[in-house]
């Protein structure tokens, strides 16, 4: 069994003192959100019947 | 992107489907048959017409289940393995938050060794999202553990974030977006995952063969299990489980499923199709996707991308709850998530499949309020019932008695209880033919291990139920369970633990026993198999939750246990031992933590 002293000086040899040096190297990809939720539909009545009847005064 | 590009299914899963889906339709029909047949002897009432429409709907769930396992009964041909010619740039990610530090990193560390072994080369990033410096202080700690132990300084790495939105699933996203760029595969695990080499480089070399193929996920075997409660839950995902998956793996076609951890995923593919957004509104059905594994297999599928599973991969371990309460805790984080996924029921672009899965999922929960719904309408119903009209017709010189359906009725709960059991039995003669109950301590054996675990989750079931029953109705009313830590490792229960858990269910099957020995009590007998449990509670959580001998539900893993598992086990104490020797230091308590939103 390793001495627990003794592992960690082997360990500073190893990585950085700083656990942010300890991060893997940044690589950046993008990563689009994604659409899950339809958009809600509006019902426009009037806009429906003007179509209906066309040249009506409504 | 929304595009409905997914792959069709062939034209066998097709079939299959259809032979499936017709199975489950004449199960349920004949039961709803008989059990409205029987109600109309009496009078047709509103609770019979309730009963009738809860019976077609629990007995198609029960039936679908007994489906999954009969289409998995069929033996799959051996594959060779894939050779892999080439080194893909691979990550192995362990998201953590919470966890035990020294577990998870001698999780790793046997992992790094099996690697190596496999001549793999493989970068292991763990991504903590715990918050608590005193649980920072111990991961960094044990990862310097892990440091000397493997050597692994420029291949195993560790990040904190620092802002945890998204929990699990955007732990992973945050990290594709900071490095996804250097790998072409990631192997995503739990912090309780254990995967061989020999897997890894199985499941790379099976994503290099198949340029189409954006996720594959491998059928994690649960190991360390030491109670009743675990050992049987242990043996069950041993014996029954590569069945159950492997029947899911012929319904799915190309269109399969993720369980979040111990699979593989394209980096290219996951990252221009899983970026998972908020749902409008508020927790529970609104907010962060909880159960975001199934959504990023579904927007996989809706890519393009084939989702297999495959049971046939082996060296892919997890860890599993040792007792009920554990389990139900867990139930209620996927109970909330899987309920959510009715807001992406109709989410543009997705594959019929892939919607059908959302289903079951928010079913899988639905059932246990169903069948809860059913006993008290059944009850209600013989309550309510009419007196008997034996002179119909006015000038009538003989009675006309009710035809006697208890025969009809006894079949029906023969039925039910078959399609229960009727597909564990199946897999033992299966097993047993095919000499796969050698792995299990022999045919015997393991005959008695099916058995017992039958034995053991009938009873349970009522218990469950109601637990199942409470987390529906507590995300139906909106609220928000939060997404707690894990308690893994825990251990055996007192009565008095399992008393205060569990006391509402013991009075809930009190009342139940009471009021039907009043108003109903030619019903008594039938119910006894669920009111008796449920008073039972606090005592059967209890006493499944003891430790028992490893003779008892053995399974192939102890009895050859694979090199990683050893392994892990042998850094763990080893180190355990080390940390013990130590100078005392603050302990942390995870099961106080919270994971952040």
């Amino acid at each position: 069994m390793k001495n627990v002293a003794e592992t960690t000086e082997m360990v500073r040899t190893l990585i950085s003192e700083e656990p942010e040096g300890w991060a893997p190297p940044e690589a950046p990809l993008d990563m689009p959100e994604q659409t899950l939720e339809r958009r809600a539909i509006r019902l426009d009545l009037t806009h429906l019947v003007r179509m209906m009847l066309p040249r009506q005064r409504i | 992107m929304t595009a409905r590009t997914h792959i069709s299914p062939d034209p066998t899963t097709v079939r299959l489907r259809v032979v499936a889906l017709a199975f489950t339709a004449l199960a349920a029909v004949s039961a709803t048959v008989l059990v409205t047949d029987a109600a109309l002897q009496d009078g047709f009432q509103i609770w019979d017409a309730i009963r009738s429409g809860l019976i077609l709907v629990t007995t198609g769930w029960l039936a679908w289940g007994a489906t999954l396992a009969l289409t998995g009964l069929w033996p799959r041909r051996a594959k060779p393995p894939t050779p892999l010619t080439t080194q893909p740039s691979t990550a192995v990610l362990v998201p953590i938050c919470n966890e035990d530090p020294v577990a998870t990193f001698a999780r790793i560390a046997a992992m790094d060794r099996s690697i190596v072994a496999e001549h793999l080369d493989l970068d292991i990033i763990v991504l903590s999202d715990t918050r608590a410096p005193e649980g920072q202080a111990a991961e960094q700690a044990a990862f310097r553990m892990l440091i000397a132990e493997t050597g692994g300084a420029g291949r195993i790495y560790y990040r904190n974030r620092t802002e945890n939105r998204g929990r699990k699933a955007g732990n992973v996203e945050d990290f594709i977006r900071r490095s996804g760029g250097a790998y072409d595969y990631a192997v995503t695990l739990d912090a309780d995952s254990l995967m061989s080499g020999a897997a890894l480089r199985e499941m790379i070399a099976r994503m290099e063969a198949d340029p189409t193929l954006g996720l594959l996920q491998t059928l994690p075997r649960i190991v360390g299990a030491q109670s009743f409660f675990g050992r049987a839950m242990q043996f069950a995902s041993s014996l029954h489980g590569p069945v159950f998956t492997r029947g899911l793996e012929r319904l799915q076609g190309a269109t399969g499923p993720y369980w979040g951890h111990n699979a593989i995923v394209r980096v290219s593919a996951f990252a221009a199709s899983c970026g998972l957004p908020e749902l409008s509104g508020k927790a529970p059905f609104g907010g962060h996707i909880l159960s975001h594994d199934y959504v990023e297999a579904a927007l996989l599928a809706r890519g393009g991308w084939r989702v297999e599973a495959d049971s046939t991969i082996d060296g892919s371990f997890e860890e599993g709850p040792e007792n009920v309460l554990a389990y139900a805790k867990r139930d209620r984080r996927w109970c909330q998530g899987n309920l959510q996924h009715v807001r992406l029921l109709y989410a543009p672009g997705l594959a019929g499949w892939s919607r059908y899965v959302f289903m079951q999922g928010i079913f899988a929960y639905l059932v246990s309020v169903l069948w809860a719904v059913f006993l008290i309408s059944t009850v209600a119903g013989t309550v309510f019932a009419p007196e008997p009209n034996y002179f119909p017709n006015a000038y009538q010189l003989f009675p006309v008695f009710p035809s006697d359906r208890t025969r009809e009725i006894t079949a029906l709960v023969l039925g039910i209880v078959g399609l229960l059991i009727m597909p564990k039995v199946a897999i033992l003669a299966q097993a047993a033919l095919v000499g796969r109950t050698r792995k299990f301590g022999g045919t015997l054996r393991a005959a008695g291990s099916v058995l017992s675990e039958i034995a053991l989750t009938s009873l349970l079931a009522p218990v469950m139920l109601m637990f199942q029953t409470r987390a529906v109705l507590q995300v139906l009313s909106g609220q928000d369970g939060g997404w707690p830590s894990h308690a893994r490792g825990e251990g055996a229960l007192t009565f008095s633990q399992a008393l205060r858990s569990s006391a509402w269910i013991a009075v809930t099957g009190v009342v139940a026993l009471l009021a039907t020995a009043q108003f109903a009590p030619a019903l008594m007998l039938w119910l006894l198999p669920v009111t008796l449990p449920m008073i039972a509670a606090p005592a059967l959580i209890s006493w499944s939750s003891q430790p028992i001998a490893r003779r008892n539900f053995a399974v192939p893993e102890e009895l050859d246990t694979p090199a990683v598992v050893a392994d892990y086990r042998a850094i763990h104490d080893r180190w355990r031992a080390g940390i013990l020797n130590r100078p005392a230091q603050p302990r942390v308590e995870p099961e106080r933590q919270h994971v952040p939103a």
